[in-house]
């Protein structure tokens, strides 16, 4: 392509040199010393069991001799600081046209040569002690292993950029891609912006309180100690409560503003973890792949290539559909050289919070002429509503009419409790059923599944790995079937479909994966 | 039936789906899986029988302990019986360019695997496969371990004729 035209306006920029030969080795520039700093302590913190009783010894020296403790931390710092200096020493990287060199180490040396064609992916992630320095650190992803992770820790952002665009370039298999895709352009182009507020819209319909409290398992002490403390300034005292003296309504309304607090810390914390991790959100498309930067304290950027889109959802949680908002959710292979990757977030795209309309033009961008919100679903079988009933809310029915004539020895109440709860578990099941839906036409299969919220999702029939189809001697009484299509990235199941339209479907995605000799990936 | 061949198929003529002609497992494997399961279920039986009627006095081993015992030899039967009915109800069939593994007696599945998807192919063979000249074949797609393509009880010489075929396919497209 315009490789030569690459190559000449490369020589120009300090850091990178092209031409048939071996560019000079290079170093890096004092900023990244904080990074390998940080590399030393987190390496430290990782052998946890090695660190227990190193605090232990630490707590009773400076229990008794605070001169020798404030010695023996000065002399860890030292150690830290050498020990990274050195590794900053040892590191150097060189560039040529086909490769780059990476050597390290100061123990255990290493040197990594890496061919550009084997590069499947690059990231440029900026941690927040670069963020004002114009620096960032440039991850190299290759096919097989995960663990060993070239990296170049710390290169100015418009080099790393004009480096990555030439290997992009370079890569034979992204040429001939980049060929064959329609809107090639190689300018960014911006396709979705997200503000503050969108996030705290996100933090509040998505719960993501689960992926906070996870991260947040260290400190679960301290703060159930300074939440009674909160509440006890507030006149709440949670010793004090005692159920038999205080007055029924007394008790209900202190567990009602229990519950209310609760639930607005939720909230809080989950729009707290949402901010954080898609603060100032961007999602650019770069001639023919997406690239999403967000972070608050370290940026990310994921970057696919459109070729390597599995699988597009759609996703609306009741409280999306009240604020009219959608999560787009963009999956590409799970598993890259046959083993599932353990790096799961990084393999999909999600852009939180977006408007019908922002929605309706991505996902235009990314799968032409889908029409997802408006095409002709078509129902499953009503025979689903049964088979769910049965199978789940009948037994639940049960059961919690079991338990409550177990605690209450009311047999009135629990055959209330009976009636109750299989009434809301059929209307339960009749919602599951008329969510789903399925519809192809001859590039795309799309379906629609959901039960209080609403996903929609599409592929296209040539990236199918497998299918199958299960059948019970019922439902092939009655000419019905579920069908399975595997994924790179998940497989997707429609359940109680007529055979009919299954075959229907199998055979059209089995041509085009057979015949169009369209890539999966 | 495995020749190379490499024509321009008009989508319209495709076969299709529901016409697909299983060949069922081969004989042996059908044989030696019911020798193998009644086996396990008649000394699980005797097992059963021995601690329940032995030499010793009644009250070694309490009477509720035996009666759950019970349902590992019924199990074991269970089994036996599934297989007599269902094991040849298996089959595969090899088309140009998928391969596809039918199987179950009252949850009947049907997976289909496209040749051009498959990543790579093993043949697994157990002492018992190896003794009576069995292998088990086994193809990997990028939908992950969970969808790993498996057909169980071929000759070994069908297996090997199977992924000759599947690996000339995937070097030809």
């Amino acid at each position: 392509m315009d490789d030569q035209n690459n190559i000449a306006q490369d020589a120009n920029s300090p850091t990178i040199h092209a031409g048939k030969q071996q560019g000079p080795w290079l170093k890096l520039p004092p900023i990244a010393l904080a990074y390998f700093a940080l590399a030393v302590v987190k390496n430290f913190a990782g052998q946890l069991e090695m660190l227990i009783p190193l605090v232990f010894a630490g707590y009773s020296i400076a229990k008794n001799n605070i001169t020798a403790f404030f010695v023996l931390s000065m002399l860890l710092m030292c150690i830290t600081m050498v020990y990274s200096v050195l590794n900053f020493i040892a590191y150097r990287y060189r560039l040529s046209d086909q490769s780059i060199e990476i050597r390290s180490g100061v123990i255990q040396k290493s040197q990594i040569n890496l061919p550009f064609e084997r590069i499947q992916n690059i990231k440029l992630v900026q941690p927040i002690y670069y963020r004002w320095t114009g620096y960032c650190c440039m991850e190299f992803d290759t096919a097989g292993s995960a663990k060993n992770e070239a990296s170049i820790v710390a290169i100015k952002l418009t080099s790393a950029e004009q480096f990555k665009q030439r290997i992009m370039t370079n890569a034979p298999t992204q040429k001939s891609a980049d060929a064959a895709a329609p809107k090639s352009t190689d300018a960014e182009r911006l396709l979705i912006k997200r503000k503050l507020y969108d996030l705290i819209l996100h933090g509040l319909t998505n719960n993501r309180i689960w992926i906070f409290l996870g991260a947040a398992a260290p400190f679960y002490n301290g703060i159930g100690t300074y939440i009674a403390s909160v509440l006890s300034r507030w006149g709440i005292d949670l010793s004090q409560i005692n159920l038999k003296t205080q007055s029924d309504f007394s008790v209900t309304l202190t567990v009602l503003t229990l519950i209310v607090l609760i639930l607005l810390l939720v909230a809080l914390l989950s729009i707290i973890s949402a901010i954080i991790t898609h603060y100032d959100f961007t999602l650019e498309k770069v001639s023919a792949r997406y690239v999403r930067r967000s972070g608050l304290f370290t940026k990310r950027e994921v970057s696919m290539p459109l070729r390597r889109l599995q699988l597009t959802l759609y996703q609306q949680d009741w409280l999306d559909l009240v604020l009219k908002r959608v999560n787009i959710v963009f999956q590409q292979n799970a598993n890259v050289g046959g083993e599932i990757s353990n790096t799961n977030l990084s393999q999909k795209i999600l852009v939180p919070s977006i408007t019908y309309d922002e929605a309706d033009l991505l996902i235009e961008d990314a799968m032409p002429n889908v029409n997802l919100r408006h095409n002709h679903y078509k129902h499953v079988s009503r025979r689903l509503i049964a088979k769910l009933w049965l199978q789940f809310w009948l037994p639940f029915s049960i059961m919690i009419s079991v338990g409550t004539y177990l605690l209450a020895k009311s047999l009135l109440l629990s055959i209330i409790m009976l009636v109750c709860a299989s009434l809301l578990g059929s209307l339960a099941a009749i919602l599951s059923w008329y969510r789903w839906g399925y519809y192809e036409d001859a590039q795309y299969v799309c379906f629609r599944r959901g039960f209080l919220g609403r996903d929609f999702g599409c592929f296209l029939h040539y990236k199918v790995q497998q299918v199958q189809l299960h059948e019970t001697w019922l439902m092939k009484r009655h000419k019905l079937c579920s069908l399975s299509f595997v994924l790179a990235s998940q497989t997707i199941k429609v359940p109680y479909i007529p055979i009919t339209a299954a075959r229907k479907m199998i055979n059209r995605s089995l041509g085009q994966v057979e015949h169009s000799g369209q890539s999966w990936m | 039936m495995r020749d190379l061949s490499n024509d321009e198929i008009d989508l319209t003529t495709l076969s299709a789906h529901e016409s697909i002609n299983f060949i069922p497992m081969s004989g042996k494997y059908v044989l030696v899986r019911r020798v193998l399961l009644g086996a396990i279920a008649l000394s699980l039986w005797v097992l059963w029988a021995f601690a329940a009627f032995g030499p010793w006095p009644m009250d070694i081993i309490a009477p509720s302990i035996l009666n759950i015992a019970f349902t590992i030899p019924c199990l074991a039967s269970l089994s036996l019986v599934y297989a007599i009915f269902a094991d040849p109800r298996k089959g595969y069939a090899l088309r140009e360019h998928d391969l596809s593994y039918r199987s179950g007696l009252f949850f009947l599945h049907t997976l289909t695997q496209p040749l051009t998807r498959i990543q790579h192919v093993e043949i697994n063979r157990g002492p018992l496969q190896r003794r009576y000249g069995l292998a088990e074949l086994r193809a990997y797609s990028a939908g992950g371990q969970a969808s790993t393509f498996a057909i169980p009880g071929l000759s070994h010489r069908d297996a090997r004729q199977l992924r000759e075929f599947i690996v000339a396919h995937k070097t030809s497209h």
